[in-house]
């Protein structure tokens, strides 16, 4: 069990360290987003459906919550490594699982309400980060003074800290975590009644959605949206 | 003239801009690393030390709203080496403009590209899985990687003028217009999450009463929706909102 969890951690660790440092320090491409840092993780793990699932439920939650001036906002790359690495490692402890889409519903809350925490580690460690990266300048600054060319050497070094930091830090919560999951699950069955908690978190996120993208014009869009397609979804149906 | 090879190293360098990201200098070192393949072409000895020490000063604007900056900022470097501006013009243009940048950038970029593409990609996760993912990713950098090149290019080609450049496009009415669809497309997601619980929940239903369950299921979602959005404007956070739904809610689920 140890060695299993060991590999895993490591695994998207490493992964988690590299998709993290899309998030600051390097291309912003937006691979870091949850839509897309937690089916990586989940194919990792070898379950990325449940990866869909948790990355589809995260990015609605955090889609206003947005690094403005000085603020960082919560680690959305750590929080989709670690509920992602709870729910695939759950699915896989837990006997007689009656079908990816279900379980991993069942599960996702509890990763989600267990990860919360702890995925405050890792915006603490992002500001150690910050801090480290001010003897980088320091040292473009006496590169340039001594005729050298280490600008973008410095600079670069500012991407290597963001990665090595980040995975230590994905490691140290990650380990942990897995192997309570492994130890916990056989013993828990996700109970069909835990889907009210799913629904929960996606009433949640699309409410936080629905205040990002605010505007009093735009309930009315929301609304006549919503009922218009689930007409179309339904005309659909009895059409098939 | 830069050349259009050093013109496309710092277009590359963009991408690193916020890579010794800090308290205290922001996107200081990031600024003068990607602008530094420029001024190697246009300053040499001491004037090139002084031109990088200029651009290593505090800037700290959103980041891909760098380019732009970066492309009149080689611009001003250019002049101040023919002599028709003063040495220090590029560092007093990023002074003026890294403040309404930052803002735009965040509001724009940050407030309602992202969004809307993340509601693209959930709708499309919604109803054909692992492309979700693939929308978000071509939606939102089909803006961001314009931004960049085209900002950079123009930056380049019109200087200081760049700022009226930008101003033409109306970025803030654009983020209106986006917020707009974003809510319709949340709209749509609200009706997709409806179809999956009801097939999920109801698999047999069939007829009138799935069109009946459907419609009630996404009029459901709506008001909850709606009613939940009024917390965050009185100040809750996603975290907190989780603890106090979803806990009772698995407490529930696992002592029923």
């Amino acid at each position: 069990m140890l060695t299993e969890a060991l590999r895993d951690s490591l695994v998207i660790s490493i992964a988690g360290g590299v998709l993290s440092v899309d998030r600051t320090a390097a291309l912003q491409v937006m691979v870091s987003r949850p839509i897309v840092a937690a089916p990586v993780i989940g194919y990792l793990l070898g379950n990325a459906a449940a990866g869909l699932i948790v990355g589809v439920t995260l990015e609605l939650l955090l889609i206003g919550d947005l690094p403005v001036g000085r603020y960082i906002p919560v680690h959305e790359t750590g929080l989709s490594v670690l509920v992602t690495g709870i729910t695939v490692t759950a699915l896989g402890a837990m006997e007689g699982a009656r079908g990816v889409l279900t379980d991993a519903l069942l599960v996702l809350p509890l990763a989600l309400v267990a990860s919360i925490p702890v995925s405050r580690f890792h915006q603490k460690a992002d500001e150690f980060t910050r801090r480290l990266n001010s003897r980088f300048f320091k040292e473009a600054l006496a590169g340039i003074e001594a005729g050298g060319e280490g600008v973008m050497k410095a600079n670069l070094k500012g991407t290597a800290a963001f990665f090595a930091v980040n995975t230590a830090a994905f490691f140290a919560t990650a380990l942990p975590v897995l192997l309570v999951s492994r130890a916990l699950f056989p013993r828990v069955q996700a109970a069909a009644l835990m889907l009210p908690a799913f629904g929960g978190c996606v009433l949640i996120g699309i409410s936080a959605a629905l205040y990002a993208v605010y505007s009093e014009k735009g309930l009315l869009i929301f609304s006549a949206s919503g009922l218009a397609s689930a007409f179309i979804l339904v005309w659909l149906a009895l059409l098939w | 003239m830069v050349t259009k090879s050093a013109l496309f190293k710092v277009f590359l360098g963009s991408f690193f801009i916020q890579s010794a990201w800090s308290f205290e200098k922001m996107q200081g070192l990031g600024f003068a690393a990607a602008i530094s393949p420029a001024i190697k072409e246009l300053w040499q000895g001491e004037k090139r030390k002084e031109a990088l020490k200029r651009h290593l000063a505090f800037y700290n604007a959103h980041p891909y709203m760098a380019s732009p900056v970066l492309g009149a900022a080689i611009r001003l470097e250019e002049r101040a080496r023919e002599g028709t501006a003063a040495a220090d013009a590029a560092v007093s243009f990023k002074k003026k403009i890294m403040g309404p940048y930052g803002a735009i950038g965040d509001s724009f970029f940050w407030g309602s590209v992202r969004p809307l593409a993340s509601c693209f990609g959930i709708l499309a996760a919604l109803l054909w899985g692992f492309w979700g993912p693939i929308v978000f990713l071509a939606v939102y950098n089909s803006f961001h990687l314009w931004m960049r090149w085209q900002g950079l290019r123009k930056g380049y080609a019109l200087g200081e003028g760049v700022v009226n450049y930008i101003r033409e496009w109306e970025l803030p009415r654009w983020s209106r217009r986006f917020h707009l669809i974003a809510m319709a497309l949340l709209g749509a997601c609200s009706a997709a999450l409806s179809w999956n619980a009801l097939r999920l929940l109801a698999p047999g239903t069939e007829g009138r009463y799935f069109a009946a369950g459907m419609l009630g299921a996404t009029l459901l979602v709506i008001a909850f929706a709606t009613f939940l959005s009024l917390f965050f404007k009185k100040g809750m956070t996603v975290s907190r909102l989780v603890y106090i739904i979803v806990v009772p809610l698995i407490v529930f689920g696992a002592v029923y």
